[in-house]
């Protein structure tokens, strides 16, 4: 089996000759060729008549996409959607949504906003394109190989040599015609660069790799199984794993029908709760129940705030019975007494204390909202509202 | 070393001659053309002038950066040309008497907004009054709420005139501010100031420069080395201090912290501009170094790019600022250019100074092709000119041109032809015996 001819190569002792026998190989017509210098030397692209490079293009390429994407996405994201289009009918997937977010009281597209984020996008996209641009196309990286590799033609270039290389791929390719050429050309150690045997690279195939990886996944097969399975289960502080408690669906050794979770006694009151007597009793209410509180202005201030938060909506700021929730439902026979009339006057406390903590009519109860001596509280400034209201000579004194 | 017979000598030679000629031809027939627009609107002349008078004073600034900058960075690509760069910078002097019209006549047309003008008030008081009414009508559009307080007190003492407008509207709080500054005193004294120092360092590096020929001491590059340093620091402030006066104070109400910054960027632009016409022009007739490479050529390309890339930058980012700010005292000065016959001026400017000119200039291709480049340096100055214009005169008026402008342009033309040729006069057109220069000439791009 004979070898395959890769290239064959000359080295030169100045920056002078190798420029001069890279014009003389352009002559010659060779157009598969290339030179390896330790250094950059001047003039070189100009003696090997190379074109110019095609990166800027891709630099180019990228920065005006960059700069086009950068002005569609923000003008995507900051777009409104729903203006205009039957609104509410649009459905789109969380992934698509816009965010037409009003920043600084300007319009949602606004272009000079925009402009810095265009420049660095394309500033960045030209950046990145280009590097990689540049090492995976125009440097085809990466290789792994390449037959000048280990050759002392590469060990003299890379130290203080100049080199010829001229490939077996050129079209005017002749072996002993380029040798030739080389020595004319004061080419020394002339010599001719054999394509390896094809065969597989040796580490990847071998058994002891084969077998690293067996070994490798054993190892970390274990490896995953101990840990999880017997390093976080490792008993480091027992007396949180063994407690006194009674876990659910045990047995319990204790009670004689084995629940361990026992129903309360009848009429036990939970804490701080206390149940209301006179439910379903407005009469009684009205006649027994006295107000506990007092009439500061403490008590008064917050009977308003919770007035405020939870009567106005229906009853009115001032309990005339005009509240929001009416006037924008009006016509729905939601008509709230006003809480002026005399018959409300008449009330007692306990009656009014009633309607607030049962309800009435279409009036839920808040006794889930408000607690118990809180709606006193209000019941105080319902009363504070209906003498403000008739406010007698006396009273503006 | 047959430096000095390399290339041909400028004094006498029929080109130098040439150009004087033209140049005083077209000095004269500009002065011509200004003539006739002092004669139809003074108004306009002054502001023509200023237009006029602020870019032939950023070609010499900007020259004297580009010197400054060749001794304090140590370039070396520059050496070859460098002097060129000192007879357009040599133009500061010329230019310093251009600002004595200026001083003696325009600063009552131009700046009547802030000057306080009781000398005027006998014979053009129906005539300062209108244009007072007109631009506080452009302020008052825009501070609606302010001014009316200032119009019910403005109404108890109409008659007086010791206020800011000359006894014919109430003061202007900002511009009231501003007052130990926008006075005249004070801009007589830094303005000529300005010129002094600026004309002080010319002399110095160029002397030095010139020196050198004699006997190529090192020396003199050491000493325009050490001086370059203050002089950075020195030409901020002073630039700044000219863009503020000569430019920013025709809308006294208006600031904005850009504006020196904004005027160095254009002043760049067009010194590089001016540089590489001159350059070129004059290698390929025979003169400067014939050793000298397209690769200059393509540095001062390169230049022209650059600056015109940092003004884009600049002048958006004050636009984008103010208008993000969104306050009425910065905005105003924006609103004229935004709105009616400017706003086409505004856009036409983004296109013509920065969009054309990057797209035209950004392939190495184009910047060492010297008739493309020549082609986008006439552009650049053009599009530096349009920007003073945008500038200067909507602070007056709306959208006007009026065809005795060109004068202003032909005496710009002949002024630079003129005096380059008159600057450059006393020495080589190389520096032949700077120990740099060897090295500029053989500068190569990559």
């Amino acid at each position: 089996m004979s070898k395959k001819v890769d290239s064959v190569v000359a080295l030169f002792d100045t920056p002078d000759q190798i420029i001069h026998a890279a014009e003389k190989t352009v002559e010659a017509g060779y157009k598969e060729f290339d030179v390896h210098t330790p250094y950059p030397v001047h003039g070189m692209d100009h003696a090997m008549s190379l074109p110019g490079t095609k990166l800027p293009y891709v630099t180019l390429m990228c920065g005006l996409f960059g700069f086009s994407f950068a002005l569609f996405f923000q003008w995507y994201v900051s777009g409104d959607p729903l203006s205009g289009f039957g609104a509410k009918q649009l459905f789109l997937p969380y992934w698509l949504e816009r965010y037409p977010f009003v920043i600084g009281g300007k319009p949602l597209f606004s272009l000079p906003a925009f402009v810095p984020v265009m420049f660095e996008v394309t500033v960045l996209l030209s950046a990145l394109g280009t590097v990689a641009a540049m090492i995976a196309v125009f440097c085809g990286l990466p290789a792994n190989g390449h037959p000048l590799h280990n050759t002392d033609y590469m060990k003299a270039v890379s130290c203080n040599r100049f080199g010829l290389c001229i490939e077996a791929k050129d079209a005017n390719f002749d072996e002993a015609k380029v040798r030739e050429f080389m020595l004319e050309q004061g080419g020394q150690s002339v010599v001719t660069v054999y394509e390896p045997y094809r065969r597989p690279p040796s580490f990847f195939s071998s058994l002891i790799f084969l077998g690293l990886l067996v070994g490798v996944a054993i190892g970390v097969g274990t490896k995953t199984y101990i840990v999880y399975n017997k390093v976080l289960y490792s008993w480091m502080f027992l007396w949180l794993d063994y407690t006194d408690k009674v876990k659910p669906q045990q047995k319990s050794e204790f009670f004689a029908d084995g629940r361990t979770m026992q129903l309360p006694v009848d009429g036990t009151v939970a804490r701080g709760y206390m149940p209301y007597e006179y439910k379903g009793n407005p009469e009684g209410a009205g006649q027994f129940l006295v107000n506990p509180a007092d009439q500061t202005s403490e008590v008064l201030a917050h009977g308003k705030k919770l007035y405020n938060i939870y009567c106005t909506a229906c009853h009115g700021t001032y309990g005339d019975g005009d509240g929001k929730v009416v006037v924008r439902e009006a016509g729905k026979g939601l008509k709230p007494p006003s809480l002026h009339s005399s018959k409300l006057k008449e009330w007692s406390d306990g009656r009014i204390y009633h309607v607030i903590s049962e309800g009435q009519n279409v009036m839920p109860g808040y006794a889930k909202q408000i607690l118990a001596d809180e709606r006193w509280a209000v019941v105080h400034y319902v009363r504070a509202l209906q003498r403000a209201k008739d406010a007698k000579e006396s009273d503006l004194q | 070393m047959s430096l000095q017979t390399a290339s041909k000598v400028w004094k006498g030679s029929t080109t130098s001659n040439a150009l004087g000629m033209f140049g005083t031809g077209f000095l004269v027939l500009g002065i011509l053309g200004m003539a006739v627009s002092f004669a139809t609107d003074v108004k306009h002349f002054w502001h023509a002038y200023l237009v006029m008078f602020m870019f032939l004073l950023s070609l010499g600034l900007g020259a004297l950066f580009y010197l400054a900058l060749e001794y304090l960075v140590g370039a070396y690509w520059s050496v070859p040309i460098r002097r060129v760069t000192e007879g357009v910078a040599g133009l500061l002097i010329p230019v310093a008497f251009l600002s004595i019209p200026i001083f003696m006549g325009g600063m009552d047309h131009l700046y009547s907004h802030w000057i306080p003008h009781h000398a005027h008030h006998a014979e053009g008081h129906a005539h300062h009054g209108e244009e007072h009414d007109k631009h506080k009508a452009k302020v008052d559009k825009y501070q609606k709420s302010e001014s009316n307080t200032y119009s019910d007190k403005a109404k108890g003492h109409k008659h007086e005139s010791s206020d800011a407008y000359g006894g014919h509207h109430e003061p202007d709080p900002i511009v009231e501010g501003k007052r130990p500054f926008l006075s005249k005193p004070w801009f007589y004294v830094l303005n000529i100031g300005c010129f002094l120092i600026w004309i002080a360092f010319f002399y110095w590096f160029r002397n030095n420069s010139r020196e050198q020929d004699k006997d190529g001491s090192q020396k003199y590059t050491q000493r325009n080395v050490i001086m370059s340093a203050p002089f950075m620091l020195v030409f901020a402030a002073t630039l700044t201090i000219a863009a503020i006066y000569y430019m920013m104070s025709l809308e006294p109400h208006w600031f904005s912290t850009m504006f020196g910054i904004y005027y160095f960027a254009g002043t760049l632009v067009s010194a590089a501009s001016i540089l590489t016409i001159l350059v070129i022009t004059l290698h390929q007739n025979g003169f400067l170094h014939t050793q000298m490479k397209k690769d200059t050529y393509y540095s001062l390309g390169l230049m022209m790019f650059a600056f015109n890339v940092f003004w884009a930058y600049i002048s958006f980012s004050q636009f984008m600022l103010i208008w993000y700010a969104n306050l009425y005292e910065e905005t105003m000065w924006f609103i004229y250019r935004y709105e009616g016959g400017w706003a086409t001026v505004s856009w036409f400017l983004i296109l013509f100074h920065f969009v054309i000119p990057f797209f035209a200039l950004l392939s190495r291709d184009q910047k060492t092709n010297p008739s493309r480049l020549i082609f986008m340096a006439y552009w650049l100055l053009a599009a530096h000119i349009l920007d003073l214009y945008w500038i200067i005169v909507p602070t007056y008026a709306e959208t006007s041109f009026q065809l005795s402008d060109l004068g202003f342009l032909i005496f710009a033309a002949g002024f630079v032809m003129f005096f380059f040729n008159s600057g450059v006069k006393g020495a080589n057109l190389v520096p032949i015996k700077d120990p740099k220069l060897e090295h500029g000439l053989e500068f190569k791009i990559h």
